[in-house]
């Protein structure tokens, strides 16, 4: 179980970094045409800062799952270290079981944000706001994911994953 | 009081501080109205982060990915040790002149003492110094990075109080020269102490304009950055996104040392920080909001001002209040959930908000290296493998070496608004 769980956290991480990477590379190339256009060609694009805004958004939400698979997000570990491993292990999944429910309650209310998205319209171009706000529900339903996979994946014994053999 | 406790207990039982807070977030809306307020979650983390001037962190990350990646941090070294190598303790005088020349490339203290934690600390034990005192120095200059611009905490302060990131880039600079100064000097003293080695020969200039040719094309990535800035050519996010375009120039055909993996491994990395900082901010925002709904900073500032009138008090309770809670909570949460409680406290007492922002941000930098969870030392003894509390032993002149530059600029506005003033993006006192 806790293989089949490693496994899959990282065929969906491998997903997602390839994502968040293309995002990242459109990201840069839609800034440089923000730039050239402002400082070159002077063509008044409407649409660079706002699309920019929303790459940058859906690029660090969804990033946020591949943190978690990494274990990336840091918490303060001064006083768990000093408790034994018997009960640190069952504190260590209590967090994750936390977040997985924030992140679940996150994704859940951000479907009726999508939704009421859809009704809005970004005001330079006219497009629906219903794809960027699209990316509150598919992040947050991938950390919550993820937390459950790493949470089964490690049950608490964080020197069980090792980043290094979590192959990009 | 149910928020507090959540929160506190979270925090305790080590749950990641961007959780932390989304957590006490909702906690904080379940309290005031059942389910009821949970719908405002996505839109608080949604609009907390559709500020377009946050588009200049992951540059600025990207662009210091690059430089990293093209060995220009051992170029850089080279140049700072015959620059000031001669001098007792070189190597520890390099770090320092080193982190300054690193602060204009990348803005965050952690990466800075991750790269000099695995090149210049080793360098350092191999010529004599004792691991804990290279790790402290280390620290103590990381501080330096997110001091001098391009700095995260400045984007974030800037965009969150409209107060101009370029008025705070030229803020920063001059406190980051002055911690260096100072740090070296306390190096100087501290050398019989620490038992550092004997000065080396003094580079001959030939080896000087070597070492220079070989850093230049580095040096003039902050030159770019601040130049646009400060001159107001551009804006902050257009000076990051012309900071890539230049390393990638010099990665991809001056140096030839980038590759397309090498490139994807950078941009995962910079989306990955990126996703690390911004749930820190999104969640903050939730929090953040069930705050200022609740009229909690209100009631904090005016507790704080009720305690004394004297400007030079409060500036002291401030200083004190952020070096207390940065030793126990990550820095970017603090400054998004603490900056606008206290910032109408500093206006009340007519401190510019540029003022106050470089002493926040000066503030929260300091407490990146104290204990119990600095994060500077935290990354330098995992990348050392030095003990923690053994670093905390050998770092206490620099901290409070440090601790004097903050109060030194928070205490005088002249010293702290010459540059931005200089700029033009602060009037002169009359």
């Amino acid at each position: 179980m806790q293989r089949f769980a490693g496994e899959l956290s990282r065929m969906i991480n491998w997903v997602v970094e390839r994502v968040i990477a293309t995002l990242m590379l459109v990201l840069v190339l839609d800034v440089w045409i923000g730039v050239i256009d402002r400082y070159l060609f002077h063509w008044q694009l409407p649409w660079p800062e706002v699309v920019a805004r929303y790459l940058m958004i859906w690029m660090a939400l969804l990033a946020i799952s591949a943190g978690i698979a990494r274990r990336e997000h840091i918490g303060l570990t001064a006083l768990t270290s000093r408790i034994p491993t018997a009960f640190r292990r069952p504190i260590a999944v209590g967090v994750e079981c936390i977040a997985l429910v924030m992140f679940l309650a996150i994704a859940w209310y951000g479907l009726d944000f999508a939704e009421k998205g859809a009704r809005k319209f970004a005001h330079i171009f006219g497009m629906s706001l219903y794809w960027p706000y699209m990316a509150l529900p598919v992040a947050m339903g991938i950390a919550a994911l993820q937390s459950l996979l790493t949470a089964v994946r490690d049950l608490g014994d964080y020197s069980a994953f090792e980043t290094v053999e979590f192959i990009e | 009081m149910i928020v507090a406790i959540v929160f506190v207990v979270l925090i305790a039982i080590g749950m990641p501080i961007g959780f932390v807070l989304g957590a006490a977030g909702i906690a904080g809306l379940i309290q005031m109205g059942g389910t009821g307020f949970l719908h405002l979650t996505p839109a608080k983390v949604f609009h907390g982060l559709n500020i377009f001037p946050f588009l200049a962190m992951p540059f600025f990350i990207l662009a210091g990915e690059i430089m990293n990646h093209t060995g220009i941090t051992a170029r850089l070294v080279g140049l700072a040790r015959v620059l000031v190598g001669h001098l007792r303790g070189g190597l520890a005088q390099t770090n320092m002149v080193v982190s300054v020349m690193f602060a204009g490339l990348t803005g965050s203290a952690t990466s800075d003492a991750a790269a000099f934690g695995k090149t210049l600390v080793p360098q350092m034990v191999r010529h004599g110094y004792q691991r804990d005192y290279a790790c402290a120095v280390t620290a103590a200059g990381s501080i330096i990075g997110p001091t001098i611009p391009p700095s995260g905490l400045m984007v974030i302060y800037g965009s969150l109080l409209n107060v101009s990131i370029g008025a705070l880039f030229a803020a920063g600079i001059l406190p980051g020269l002055v911690i260096c100064l100072i740090c070296m000097v306390v190096i100087r003293l501290g050398a019989n102490a620490n038992n550092l080695p004997a000065a080396e020969r003094r580079a001959a200039l030939i080896d000087m304009w070597r070492e220079f040719k070989g850093s230049i094309l580095a040096l003039i990535m902050p030159v770019i950055i601040l130049g646009g800035i400060l001159g107001g050519i551009v804006t902050p996010t257009e000076a990051a996104s012309i900071a890539v375009a230049y390393a990638l120039f010099i990665g991809v055909f001056v140096y030839r040392s980038i590759s397309f993996q090498d490139m994807y491994g950078m941009l995962v990395r910079t989306a990955r920080i990126t996703g690390v900082i911004f749930v820190i901010i999104g969640f903050a925002t939730i929090l953040g909001w069930w705050l200022s709904f609740n009229q909690i900073p209100q009631a904090i500032a005016t507790q704080m001002g009720a305690m004394s009138d004297n400007p030079y008090v409060i500036i002291a309770m401030i200083m004190g209040f952020l070096l207390i809670v940065g030793m126990v909570m990550d820095i970017t949460a603090t400054l998004i959930i603490v900056a606008p409680v206290l910032v109408p406290l500093t206006n009340s007492i007519g401190m510019d908000p540029v003022h106050a922002g470089i002493m926040i941000i000066l503030a929260l930098n300091i407490s990146l290296m104290t204990p119990p969870v600095g994060a500077c030392l935290f990354v330098l003894s995992s990348v050392t493998g030095e003990k923690l509390e053994r670093i905390a032993m050998k770092l206490w002149p620099f901290l409070l070496a440090e601790t004097l530059v903050m109060v030194l600029f928070s205490f005088n506005e002249t010293l702290a608004l010459f540059l931005p003033r200089f700029f033009g993006f602060v009037e002169w006192a009359p």
